[in-house]
């Protein structure tokens, strides 16, 4: 009898272990069915207004800007969303960009202070100089800490994944303040 | 405690002995071709521009060791050229990419490697580890200054007429990840394929006041 009871709770520690783990590696995700519908009711107490914003872009050593008005709620996600896709629309008119590209998704870090941000399709043209990459990836960074968005750094990436370029490195975060601010020539 | 002892010494000593050793990356290798300039691929011209410079530096200074981190038709691995040099005890890394310029004039840029702005404060600490993503630390201040001797002699007019130096900048340029040495990539716009030979006069006249370091 004392054997069947040391077995069973030797078996119920090793289950209670393993979705310990699981929790603990982020395999399986419990979440309380309270708490997407406070989301939901947030999300319409939202206050959506309209802000005018500058966007950045560099050619060669000029910077070229534009205000425009985009949709700005308390949700930061959604915001840096709207402000990079109005970004990618003035560089496609300023002949910038070679490609439509578009922003899938941002997802800001447990911190709030990373934005992951995630392209729909590889945004640099095969013939680019690496002066041009960065100088695409610096105009985004600007555009972002001008316009006050409340993060620190970003991680670029293309359908979920960080963006594998022969030159550059974004499987780093990007600080917004970018790396070329004072280095220029 | 003799031998570990003797080990350092022998270390040292061919530290001492070791010439002066370059190491000169041209871009792309058998799988990656690299960018179209006119009718051939980056690969190629830049091979040739540094066989060219391994030649003329030979010839310019007999005593330096140059070495080419690929021959035609080799694949190199991810890391490899960084485990080459590291190993190597190489005392200057520079790496040669090319691209398509669609007019003139042609722009010049360096690069070197930089993670966060404030790795620039970094100070060296002997005998400690340093992670692969670090490696760049060991020698920061060396490679910006190196750098800042290569802007300096390709915005010079008299050596290099044809191209607009946009400048030196420090950032997470992937192909110098892990390099422990002073290391550099120089990128230029080609707008026709052996236009690269009017830089080997600036890279030579760079690479003579880095060995009065």
């Amino acid at each position: 009898m004392k054997q069947i009871l040391y077995i069973f709770l030797i078996a119920i520690c090793c289950t209670i272990g393993s979705l310990f783990f699981l929790y603990q590696e982020s395999w399986i995700i419990i979440t309380s069915p309270f708490s997407s519908q406070q989301e939901e009711s947030n999300t319409l107490q939202q206050n959506t207004t309209y802000k005018t914003v500058t966007l950045y872009a560099w050619q060669q050593t000029k910077l070229k800007q534009e205000t425009t008005q985009v949709v700005h709620s308390d949700n930061t996600a959604q915001n840096i969303k709207l402000l990079l896709n109005a970004w990618l629309l003035f560089l496609e008119d300023e002949h910038l960009a070679e490609q439509e590209n578009q922003i899938s998704s941002v997802a800001l870090s447990p911190s709030k202070q990373e934005a992951f941000i995630s392209l729909n399709q590889y945004p640099f043209d095969k013939s680019w100089s690496t002066y041009k990459k960065l100088m695409w990836t610096e105009s985004l960074l600007k555009t972002i800490k001008d316009n006050k968005m409340p993060i620190q750094s970003v991680r670029l990436l293309v359908h979920h994944q960080p963006i594998q370029d022969d030159h550059l490195n974004f499987e780093l975060s990007w600080p917004v303040i970018g790396f070329t601010s004072q280095q220029k020539a | 405690m003799f031998l570990i002892y003797l080990c350092f010494l022998f270390s040292f000593l061919t530290s001492l002995i070791q010439p002066f050793t370059i190491m000169i990356d041209p871009s792309g290798d058998a799988k990656h071709t690299g960018r179209v300039i006119e009718d051939t691929f980056e690969r190629g011209i830049t091979l040739q521009c540094a066989e060219l410079l391994k030649k003329e530096i030979n010839q310019a200074f007999p005593d330096i060791r140059v070495v080419l981190t690929r021959v035609p038709g080799e694949t190199i691995q991810p890391l490899q050229n960084a485990s080459f040099a590291n190993r190597l005890q190489a005392d200057l890394y520079l790496s040669i990419y090319f691209y398509p310029e669609t007019d003139i004039p042609s722009h010049i840029s360096i690069f070197h490697y930089l993670t966060n702005t404030t790795d620039l404060w970094h100070q060296c600490i002997p005998l400690s580890f340093y992670h692969i993503n670090q490696a760049h630390l060991i020698n920061i201040n060396n490679t910006s200054h190196i750098g800042s001797i290569f802007l300096k002699h390709l915005q010079d007019k008299s050596l290099n007429p044809f191209f607009i130096t946009q400048g030196l900048f420090a950032i997470p340029f992937k192909p110098l990840l892990g390099i422990k040495a002073p290391a550099l990539t120089i990128e230029a716009g080609l707008y026709k394929k052996n236009d690269w030979k009017y830089l080997i006069k600036p890279f030579l006249a760079s690479i003579k006041e880095v060995l009065t370091l």
